[in-house]
């Protein structure tokens, strides 16, 4: 099995000054890519349609390439590499001010993957950093092989020979100019080279494949796709006559010509990196953000953001969070000593740009939400609907509580009654019968209409919200047909109220008759009483007290007859909502949700000898009821409710959320890091304000690693394009698999902050950025080794 | 509806026994102190909804116009509860 890697340690350095230019260092820019140029060291197979891509005409290139807004190329001859051509190009763009920024050592190999079967094109592009490799890659090359006829090829071995013999790091591009499946006539593609075009895909042993015209990238990538590969494509010119590019020579047909686009640094690094991430570096869009932070300046120097990505990195107090606030907030005064001695300040890349345009997460705001149960709490988005039960829960339980004092007091009452009875004795003493004395009853006992009243305005609260609701949403209600069995509900309602309002204003009615006759009769009774002598007024007094003694029966016989029917504790109540927002059910769910609180309330409200319905029944005195209260006597009830019934109502209202997503029905989780991921999903993807700016401080608080690549990430990169992010973040998923296009490292020594920026692949004298990250991120080392694991670089 | 009859008999000695003729239940009014206790009057009618009192007496055995006095006034206090008890209206649920 092919498991072929070439590694070959070596130091990569760039042009300092070059790189030191503003625009290239970081990743801002999609840059166009051609690595398949011919020249005239082509001729000994291609003839003379390259004989004008001469040294002497490099001038012709350029300008093509810059036309073409190529940033880096590479001439790739048949099996031969130029170091002259090479390095005068080289040295003529380092001239040039257009958008070609540097080339790389090139060959394009014939090799004979199988016996028998047909050469394929095999383009190496190899690493620059070591000029004295580079410039023997032809005399290596020769030492194994020199191919002079155009039919000659390398075999496997040879190629491999000649690779190890050169000793560079290599990136293998191989034609493939129709489907991997089809290996019909002789394209130098892969697939008619070998019979297993995939194995050499999936053992590592080339980097990306080479199609030609945008017809081909489709049929090419639905064939990746039918054998479920992911492996990156890309196009080149193979331009052999450089007055004609990018086209192939002057009678190819001139159609549009695309190149791959790719958002790297211009160099062998960022040529790698693009290709270990193609799906992050290739073929994106431009991003049309237009208001962004263009830089930020500390103790005198620019440092620019990109308007894509950006992760500032750094040990904790290094200033990565205050970098965040002078960004995103106007400055706490907290910061301001630091602010002025390293003379920050911000510039954006136009004046019109506001702060409110930025979203930004403050470090552990979301997990401090999240614990208090409030993350999704925004005021101008509700995420979650209020439980529309909660009042009528509390109404039931006030409610269950009158009515238990209800109970009570008339046990009371009747036990007081009773007790009465033996106290009140009669002495008769027998009246003259000649004595005048009518008896003037004057106790007219009034019908109750408080119970009246306090229907009619219960069904009074009903009708009007209703009345409210068919108003409100008429359209609604018309669309779905059910307005007119709505009012007539309404209209059948307002008929019940009728009814009971007449049989109020009937006793109200009558009490005022009553009221009138009793009034009347006291009159003649106090009349009656005046004209009395006192032998009268003492048989009045004796009359008053069989009155009396016959009321205490009477009384008490009447209590003993009352209903006093304990009251049923209140049935089991839904208590939850549930809002459906893009794919997800938000749910809130209350303690008392279907529970049967009845054992619970008992325990909440009563003392411990009075903990159940049965001990409540057999209350009898205001001593024992008062004992029953739990810290309270009996003529407190009133703060009772309010503290101890209202504490009862308080916890079992309280709310928990969850949210589950609709598609897989799962509930996506309770902790900390799960529910933030779904609050990072509605506030960078999903988000219906409009902000062109997003801020996170340490976005990875509390989620697990495969969570933050496979959700986290996804979600930044799906805004990459649109808005420019800026993350503050000590875990290198969020840099290196993120695939950032801009890493920010600070250090801060005697309270002066140091700044050390660039692309993942920038290095130069000083520093690289991926040892940065290596050594500053916990973890960092093991991401780039995973990042560049199939390529092999570990010396990156 | 039910006929509770309360009957009401002077002995000898003027003490009046009071009786619930269908609980057997009883009690005496005694002349010498003329007291009469309500938990005994509430006993001895034995209330229930569905009851109908009627009140009797051997008033008209009697000849002393003394003790018929005192025993009416007694008996007129029956008549009055029994008379209130007859009309108690339980039907709106008091």
């Amino acid at each position: 099995m092919l498991n072929y890697v070439i590694l070959i340690v070596s130091e990569y350095h760039y042009d300092v000054l070059f790189y030191m230019r503003e625009d290239i260092f970081m990743l801002n820019e999609i840059i166009n890519i051609d690595l398949h140029i011919h020249s005239c060291f082509s001729a000994y197979k291609d003839g003379d349609i390259v004989k004008e891509s001469t040294i002497e005409n490099l001038d012709t290139l350029i300008t093509k390439l810059n036309e073409n807004k190529i940033s880096l190329c590479a001439i790739t001859d048949h099996n031969r590499f130029n170091y002259e051509l090479y390095d005068a190009l080289k040295n003529k763009i380092n001239d040039n001010d257009g958008s070609l920024k540097h080339n790389l050592p090139g060959i394009e190999f014939d090799v004979e993957l199988e016996i028998g079967k047909p050469k394929c094109h095999i383009i190496a592009i190899f690493d620059d950093s070591d000029n004295d490799k580079v410039s023997k890659i032809e005399e290596k090359m020769f030492a194994i092989k020199k191919i002079s006829k155009p039919n000659e090829y390398y075999s496997l071995e040879e190629f491999e020979k000649v690779l190890r013999m050169i000793g560079i790091n290599v990136i293998l591009i191989v034609h493939q100019r129709q489907g991997l499946d089809n290996n019909l006539g002789n394209t130098d593609s892969l697939s008619n080279a070998t019979a297993n075009p995939s194995e050499f895909i999936k053992v590592g042993f080339i980097d990306s494949l080479e199609y030609n015209y945008p017809r081909v990238e489709g049929i090419v990538k639905s064939s990746l796709r039918d054998i479920g590969l992911s492996f990156p494509i890309i196009t080149g010119s193979d331009c052999h006559e450089w007055d004609y590019y990018p086209y192939h020579d002057k009678n190819t047909k001139k159609i549009q010509r695309d190149f791959t686009k790719f958002k790297c640094l211009p160099t062998f690094k960022g040529l790698l990196m693009s290709i270990t991430s193609f799906e992050t570096r290739v073929n994106r869009n431009t991003n049309d953000n237009k208001h962004y932070i263009k830089n930020i300046s500390i103790n005198g120097i620019k440092y620019p953001l990109s308007n894509g990505i950006n992760a500032i990195i750094g040990d904790n107090g290094s200033g990565k969070s205050l970098l965040a606030d002078v960004l995103a907030t106007n400055v706490e005064k907290y910061y301001k000593k630091l602010i002025e001695k390293n003379d920050i300040s911000i510039e954006y890349n136009d004046s019109s740009f506001q702060k409110n345009e930025i979203n930004y997460i403050k470090q552990g705001k979301i997990i401090e939400q999240v614990r208090n149960g409030n993350l999704f709490d925004d005021n101008n988005k509700v995420y979650f609907e209020d439980i529309s039960t909660k009042d009528v829960f509390s109404v039931q339980i006030k409610k269950y509580f009158d009515n238990i004092c209800s109970y009570i007091n008339g046990n009371i009452i009747r036990n007081e009654l009773l007790n009465n009875l033996s106290k009140t004795n009669l002495e008769i003493i027998p009246i003259d019968k000649n004595f005048y004395h009518p008896v003037i009853k004057t106790d007219i006992e009034l019908d109750d209409v408080n119970i009246d009243k306090n229907r009619i305005d219960e069904l009074s609260k009903i009708i009007n919200t209703l009345k409210l609701e068919i108003e409100d949403n008429i359209e609604y209600y018309t669309n779905k047909k059910v307005n007119t069995k709505l009012q007539d509900a309404l209209n059948k309602l307002v008929e019940s109220q009728k009814v009971i309002i007449d049989i109020y204003n009937l006793k109200k009615q009558n009490n005022k008759v009553k009221s009138i006759i009793k009034n009347k009769m006291l009159d003649l009774k106090a009349d009656l009483d005046g004209k009395r002598t006192s032998d009268e007024i003492n048989r009045t007094k004796i009359v008053g007290l069989y009155d009396k003694f016959k009321k205490v029966i009477i009384a008490c016989i009447k209590s003993q007859q009352v209903k006093n029917d304990f009251p049923a504790f209140p049935k089991k109540l839904d208590g939850f909502s549930i809002k459906e927002y893009k794919g997800y059910n938000f749910c809130k769910t209350a303690k008392y949700n279907q529970l049967d609180l009845k054992d619970e309330f008992y325990d909440y409200c009563f003392n411990k000898d009075y903990k159940n319905e049965d001990t409540i029944k057999k209350i009898k005195t205001k001593d024992e009821f008062s004992n029953a209260l739990s810290n309270y006597s009996y003529t407190q009830l009133e703060e009772f409710k309010r503290v101890k019934l209202d504490g009862f109502i308080n916890e079992y209202s309280k709310e928990t959320t969850t949210i589950s997503e609709i598609a897989s029905n799962s509930d996506i989780g309770n902790t900390p890091g799960e529910i933030s991921l779904v609050y990072y999903k509605f506030t960078i993807q999903e988000v219906d304000e409009e902000y062109n700016v997003l801020i996170i401080d340490q976005p990875e608080d509390d989620i697990n690693p495969n969570r933050i690549k496979t959700y986290l990430n996804s979600y930044l990169n799906s805004i990459k394009d649109e808005k420019q992010v800026i993350l503050i973040t000590h875990n290198p998923l969020l840099v290196v698999n993120l695939d950032v296009d801009n890493v920010i490292h600070l250090t801060k020594t005697n309270n002066i902050i140091e700044v050390k920026n660039g692309a993942l692949e920038y290095e130069n004298d000083d520093y690289s950025i991926l040892d940065l990250v290596k050594e500053n991120l916990d973890g960092g080392y093991d991401a780039i080794e995973r990042r560049l694991k199939a390529y092999g670089k570990d010396n990156y | 509806m039910e006929k509770i009859i309360i009957n009401l008999s002077i002995d000898k000695d003027n003490n009046i026994t009071i009786k619930n003729n269908k609980l057997n239940k009883e009690f005496i009014i005694d002349y010498q102190s003329k007291m009469l206790n309500a938990q005994d009057v509430y006993d001895v009618f034995n209330f229930k909804k569905d009851n109908s009192y009627e009140i009797k007496s051997d008033i008209d055995n009697l000849q002393d116009e003394k003790i018929k006095e005192y025993y009416n006034d007694i008996i007129n206090l029956f008549e009055s509860i029994k008379n209130e008890l007859n009309e108690l209206d339980f039907s709106d649920g008091k």
